[in-house]
């Protein structure tokens, strides 16, 4: 009698084991992908990585460093045309030398969106299978490869390297529903920690004379449009009217599944604008533009062409009924 | 507009070779397009004509010397809806004047993208960096462009989609390195849709 029920005492503690490692695995999980979330903001690191899509590979500098109290940032293409893009805090600066162009966005981040708040990585794993796979070494240091496989074929999956001893991905890259690699950034060389200069944060050009482009956006819901999200887990973080690329009155909607993003832009024809209608698709990103009566649709995120087009088919006309 | 001769009596391989480089006047070009995209057989040829004209011009991605590449286009291509093969009609057309344009003002390759602008579903003509260039070629085909607000090009929604995606508020602006382009420009508009009000 005695033997037995230690027994099951015994099995009991084992499957309780058992439920509580398989937790733990999750949890782990979780764990490894909010510190390589939270890692790109919380180190200082000055490197030179590659982006990899299709036929074409562009090399950049990157260099994020926490100066007073503010985050600031800089990433200056080496291939190509040399662009910039400079962050200080919210604000972002896009210096474009071949049109002497300087577009100035501010990211408002106190938006009244409960899911512009970083989705948690428990929501995310609703929708991705995340696990630690392996560890490899990139650009000389130790990381930890994390895989986010996708639930469905609705979007893409993620394959990240970890450093081992901050979290901050030195390689990523994103996976089609077929397992091919759509795109791909990795460190070639990278400093990370103390010591860097603080001049690769200013930028190498004079922009005196350059064309400022503000975007101007008021938050306000598009009261004549309705979308319904079509894909699971995508949950609208931002609508707006803006100002785009000098043109006002264009109507951004933002989806996210805390990983990818679809942003949906909707915005009236305009007298003898030239259009095109169109699909395309470009390393993750694919997109699609198309008239919807007296309007233009532009849908385009990071997400599979087949969910873009469940978006643009998710957009709706609604115009409310007392107009003057 | 000229009526052309559906069965051109040249052979229709010289036809090809003319139309790729250029040779056809715009008027004749479309419809010699229209033609060739309502036949699979002749769009195979389209598509093989220009994987073979680039391979001797400009560096070929090596899915265009891919027969069975060639074959799953050349059937996507055939079961296309409607309104998509009017895309892939209005690409052929935008391919054949920009051919004309690039081989008068000598403009550098573009791997074979001049070949895979075909396939409207992998082009978009404007998901590029906006060249300087670019304002006086549009010029030279004829096309008036208005003097105050630019035209939106794809980099300009790709810039704003970036400014507010999660990506960025996470990575910062690493993801911004997805707006630009190491590659040559494919084209820019020469029979685009026109809308009004």
């Amino acid at each position: 009698m005695t033997r037995l029920r230690a027994t099951s005492w015994v099995v009991m503690l084992l499957a309780l084991h058992a439920a509580v490692a398989v937790a733990e695995d999750v949890d782990q999980g979780l764990r490894w992908l909010e510190r390589v979330q939270a890692a790109p903001m919380r180190t200082n690191y000055t490197g030179v990585f590659v982006y990899q899509q299709g036929q074409s590979v562009q090399s950049s500098r990157i260099t994020h460093l926490a100066v007073g109290g503010s985050s600031r940032e800089r990433l200056e293409m080496l291939d190509g045309q040399p662009r910039e893009f400079i962050r200080n805090n919210d604000e972002v600066r896009c210096l474009l030398p071949e049109s002497r162009t300087v577009r100035v966005e501010r990211s408002v981040q106190h938006e009244t969106f409960p899911a512009l708040i970083q989705s948690s990585a428990r929501e995310i794993a609703e929708f991705y299978a995340v696990r630690r796979t392996g560890s490899e070494r990139v650009a000389g240091r130790e990381c930890d490869v994390l895989e986010l496989v996708p639930r469905d074929t609705m979007r893409y999956g993620y394959r990240f390297w970890a450093d081992r001893a901050t979290g901050l991905p030195l390689k990523a890259q994103t996976i089609n529903e077929k397992g091919e690699i759509v795109e791909q950034i990795a460190f070639s060389e990278i400093r990370i920690g103390g010591g860097i200069d603080r001049a690769l944060l200013r930028s190498r050009w004079n922009t005196e004379g350059w064309k400022v482009e503000s975007t101007v956006a008021s938050s306000t819901p598009l009261t004549d449009w309705r979308i319904v999200s079509p894909v699971p887990g995508f949950k609208k973080v931002r609508e707006m009217r803006r100002t785009l690329a000098g043109h006002p009155e264009v109507g951004q909607v933002v989806f996210s599944d805390g990983l990818a993003a679809v942003s949906i832009f909707i915005e009236p024809l305009r007298e003898g604008r030239v259009m095109q209608e169109g699909i395309a698709s470009k390393g993750a990103i694919n997109m699609i533009s198309r008239r919807y009566g007296d309007h233009w649709l532009t849908v385009l995120g990071e997400v599979p062409a087949s969910s873009i087009q469940q978006f643009a088919n998710a957009v709706e006309f609604q115009p409310s009924a007392s107009k003057p | 507009m000229v009526a052309i001769d559906r069965q051109p009596k040249p052979g229709r391989q010289d036809v090809l070779s003319a139309l790729a480089d250029g040779e056809i006047p715009d008027a004749l070009a479309e419809q010699v397009i229209d033609h060739l995209l309502g036949d699979p057989v002749q769009r195979e040829r389209w598509l093989i004509y220009h994987a073979q004209a680039d391979a001797m011009r400009f560096p070929t991605p090596s899915s265009l010397e891919d027969r069975a590449f060639l074959d799953r286009l050349s059937s996507r291509l055939a079961s296309e809806p409607i309104h998509m093969q009017a895309a892939s009609r209005a690409v052929a057309v935008r391919t054949t004047r920009w051919r004309r344009v690039w081989i008068r003002y000598g403009m550098p390759g573009a791997a074979a993208a001049a070949a895979v602008a075909v396939v409207s579903w992998m082009t978009y003509p404007y998901f590029d960096d906006r060249e300087p260039s670019a304002g006086q070629l549009m010029a030279a085909q004829g096309m008036s462009k208005r003097a105050d607000a630019p035209e939106m090009v794809s980099q300009d929604y790709l810039l704003a989609h970036q400014q507010f995606a999660p990506s960025s508020r996470l990575h910062g602006v690493a993801p911004y390195v997805r707006t630009a382009s190491a590659t040559v420009p494919v084209t820019t508009a020469a029979s685009p849709v026109r809308t009004h009000p």
